[in-house]
């Protein structure tokens, strides 16, 4: 009797268990991939305007964006600050436009978002996992919207964690949690309303008219502008990061030269797949240096230091040891950058 | 106790009694805190209030045998006097705390914010520590909880060419974000990062 109340536990315990492997259970990691695959395909293809809280270590702002999807580098947005001095940015057509009081800077010009990028996560979705956990964990509402909670651990220290709230009718994110090593949030995103719409004008993404103020010395900002930084890629360079830390890359390594007339800026890129970390590197002639030392930009730390004359800023949502690494394990080899 | 009298006493504050009696209690420090303030009000408008005050501290100090050898009745009124004959103290030009951003016109706002959102701020160490050693193989990888992080001790003081430094932080902070939109698991948070981005208080 004994012996088949054991086999009966038995039999329960495998039909309890084999189907689950045929379906797919909500805690493997290949579902909250499926979360963030279909994250990143609403995030690039829907209309939608919407309002929502930013909050960064003890600041508030609210802002509202106007999204228009379309083919890669089609996407179109418009952010606009609600709270403060009014600023914006507008993305569009292969262009970035940011009004920020009192400068009108517009970013890269006509290349950009050319260039594919290689380690994005719909690309590599294996790369994120070896350095990320994705874990489900289960239903919330943000906006009046049911959401689906989805944490991404970083499974070393070099890296930040996000927790995703994301609409479970379609993916989108409601709310994002960047999180520090501790696990504490660093900034929070949550929209309070959001609007799916079939169609936003044209007009939605013009670039924003320049106060008068930023317009008087540099007017406009159009295409021509003188303002717009041209950037080229760099073949050869005398730069060198010897230690990376695990799981970065490089990813890009441009020149650009502000029409200002300042000397050239090397801009490397390095990214795991999730995080993004940049290398600014900027001859300093006598210039006394941007920044020595640890520093934050909101939810960015930055470090900077002087190697071989030049300012060497590195700039990055990562934990301030990974920042600091990089910018001390940069190396300059004018011997390797000939030809 | 003191709180229930305030109640019954609130509305009857013309009456001088009550009044007398406040100021007796002020004067032994049994007078709730809301009564306090609204004693002290009435002791800065009234010269009746304040010559009863001056006797119920006499008679208090009687009662204690705390009487100076000399008294002097008008020394009070002597300080008054002198206060008010003083020029208003001038404002003191102060730092203001790097939260303060000011929003009554946009001219004077406009020119904070840029400070708020590109002015990164241009901290220096004392010493700038030399690059901590790494394992020079690929395959070990120091583990970050090992690298010293500098503590940023100093502000630099005011930059004698702060435009330029702040659109050169400027150009920076673009285009890291510009790329940090093609990669990041919420493309719009580069750009929320950057109109959002205000310096940490007291940094």
């Amino acid at each position: 009797m004994k012996r088949r109340l054991l086999y009966c536990a038995v039999l329960a315990l495998a039909a309890g268990s084999l189907p689950s492997i045929g379906r797919t259970q909500p805690a493997t990691p290949e579902n909250a991939r499926h979360w963030l695959e279909r994250m990143l395909d609403s995030a690039q293809t829907l209309n939608y305007e919407g309002t929502f809280i930013y909050v960064q270590g003890p600041h508030v702002e609210a802002m509202r964006i106007i999204h228009g999807g379309g083919e890669p580098g089609g996407e179109r947005q418009r952010l606009v600050s609600l709270s403060g001095p009014p600023r914006e940015i507008v993305v569009a057509n292969n262009q970035v436009v940011c009004l920020l009081p009192k400068q009108q800077a517009t970013f890269a010009g006509r290349d950009y978002r050319r260039s594919p990028f290689p380690l994005s996560i719909p690309r590599e979705p294996g790369r994120l996992e070896r350095h990320y956990e994705l874990q489900m964990l289960g239903e919330d509402r943000v906006a009046g919207l049911d959401a689906q909670v989805i944490a991404i651990k970083p499974r070393d220290a070099w890296r930040f964690g996000y927790r995703l709230w994301l609409d479970r009718r379609n993916g989108l994110a409601l709310r994002s949690a960047l999180l520090d090593e501790q696990g504490q949030p660093l900034e929070q995103l949550m929209f309070t309303d959001l609007q799916l719409k079939p169609h936003i004008d044209d007009t939605a993404f013009a670039a924003p008219a320049p106060v008068p103020e930023a317009a008087a010395p540099n007017a406009g900002a159009n295409a021509s502008d003188a303002r717009i930084p041209t950037g080229e890629p760099v073949t050869q360079s005398a730069w060198r990061v010897e230690q990376l830390p695990e799981g970065f890359a490089e990813v890009s390594h441009n020149r650009f030269t502000e029409a200002s007339g300042r000397h050239p800026t090397e801009h490397i890129v390095f990214a795991d797949g999730l995080a993004t970390i940049s290398v600014f590197l900027e001859r300093l002639e006598g210039d006394s240096p941007l920044l020595q030392g640890s520093s934050q930009l909101g939810s960015m730390n930055a470090f900077g230091t002087v190697v071989n004359g030049h300012q060497v800023l590195v700039v990055g949502e990562a934990p301030a040891a990974t920042v600091q690494h990089i910018a001390t394990s940069i190396q300059y080899r004018p011997e390797a950058g000939k030809p | 106790m003191a709180d229930n009298t305030a109640e019954l006493r609130a509305p009857l504050a013309d009456d001088v009694p009550v009044a007398a009696s406040q100021l007796s209690a002020l004067v032994d420090d049994e007078l709730a805190d809301r009564e306090i303030d609204l004693i002290l009000r009435r002791l800065s408008r009234e010269g009746d209030a304040r010559d009863r005050w001056e006797r119920y501290h006499l008679i208090s100090d009687v009662i204690q045998g705390q009487l100076p050898a000399a008294l002097d009745t008008e020394f009070a009124a002597r300080i008054r006097q002198a206060i008010e004959a003083e020029p208003l103290p001038q404002a003191v030009a102060r730092p203001l705390p790097a939260w303060y951003k000011p929003v009554t016109g946009f001219g004077l706002a406009a020119s904070v914010a840029l400070i708020a959102l590109f002015g990164l701020k241009l901290n220096q160490t004392d010493v700038l520590q030399p690059a901590p050693p790494f394992a020079a193989t690929t395959a070990n990888f120091a583990t970050p909880a090992s690298l010293p992080i500098q503590t940023v001790t100093l502000a630099r003081p005011v930059h004698s060419a702060r435009e330029p430094v702040e659109a050169r932080l400027t150009s920076y902070l673009v285009n890291h974000n510009g790329y940090a939109s093609m990669s990041s698991v919420n493309g719009m948070l580069p750009y929320v990062r950057m109109v959002g981005y205000q310096p940490q208080p007291g940094r």
